[in-house]
């Protein structure tokens, strides 16, 4: 057996402009050490009013996951066999608890103020992943074909076509609608959310107003 | 428009005053939204284990 010799891994400064040794800089620096997921948090943080952000991101993991489920049974599923129903029932509910408390944690934060401390951007992702999470509310309302489904797609048309916009979205395209439903908007969440999620962890949960911010 | 109100109107129980139109259920939704957000703030949150003086870091 011969002996092989290894060379020793390049010196961080030999690979200093490297675009991997940039990228792992960047993505290790997005949030402070320990804070992605931290075991301890600042006192105030012992109340049910900050519990609700956790709810809203646990209740979309069971929307998401029956989502997947349905998409994969397809509609004949859904309609006709009792698990069909079950995972629909589940969709349907997840979504509802999902938005009252989604809701309940767009209050809490607001009433906090919590785009203080150089949070805005964490304000306005969450503001637009609410705003994502209607669109695809609305949407999957449109799947659903019903009579109260094209209710709302026609109603939905006449207001859309008042702006202008009906010809690049248009409810009464159910194949269309379903895309949307399916693939686009809950890209769309899935991106703000995890954006969201990161700010969170960077600049740390939103003290009570008067609160002092422990020391980072 | 008979036709497809009766069948809005078989949908659903509604509450309606003038513009205003919503569905019993929607309301009960909300009115659960709003006790939760109540009662978030105002029921005790409990106390960790091994956390005696109920404090993560000050």
């Amino acid at each position: 057996m011969t002996a092989t010799t290894v060379k020793a891994p390049a010196s961080p400064q030999e690979t200093a402009g490297s675009w991997t040794v940039i990228l792992r800089r960047r993505i290790v620096g997005l949030v402070p050490p320990g804070q992605a997921l931290p075991d301890r948090q600042p006192a105030y943080m012992q109340s049910w009013i900050y519990v609700f952000g956790m709810a809203t991101l646990a209740s979309l993991g069971v929307v998401i996951l029956s989502g997947i489920a349905l998409a994969m049974g397809g509609t004949v599923w859904w309609h006709t066999s009792a698990l069909g129903h079950y995972v629909n029932s589940v969709h349907l509910w997840s979504v509802e608890i999902f938005f009252v408390v989604l809701v309940v944690h767009l209050w809490g934060k607001f009433w906090m103020a919590a785009w203080r401390g150089k949070r805005g951007l964490t304000w306005m992702t969450g503001m637009f992943a609410f705003l994502a999470a209607v669109g695809t509310a609305f949407t999957g309302y449109l799947t659903t074909t019903n009579f109260e489904s094209q209710w709302i797609a026609a109603e939905a048309k006449d207001g859309l076509n008042s702006i202008g916009i009906g010809g690049l979205f248009n409810p009464l395209n159910s194949p269309r609608m379903l895309l949307w439903h399916v693939i686009l908007l809950p890209l769309v969440i899935g991106v703000i959310v995890l954006w969201h999620i990161v700010l969170v962890r960077r600049h740390g949960i939103v003290p009570p107003i008067g609160a002092k911010e422990p020391k980072k | 428009m008979e036709y497809a109100v009766s069948m809005a109107e078989g949908a659903g129980r509604y509450l309606g005053d003038g513009i205003l139109h919503i569905s019993i259920a929607n309301v009960i939704i909300i009115l659960v939204g709003v006790g939760l957000f109540v009662a978030a703030l105002l029921v005790p949150f409990p106390k960790g284990h091994g956390d005696a003086k109920g404090g993560g870091k000050k």
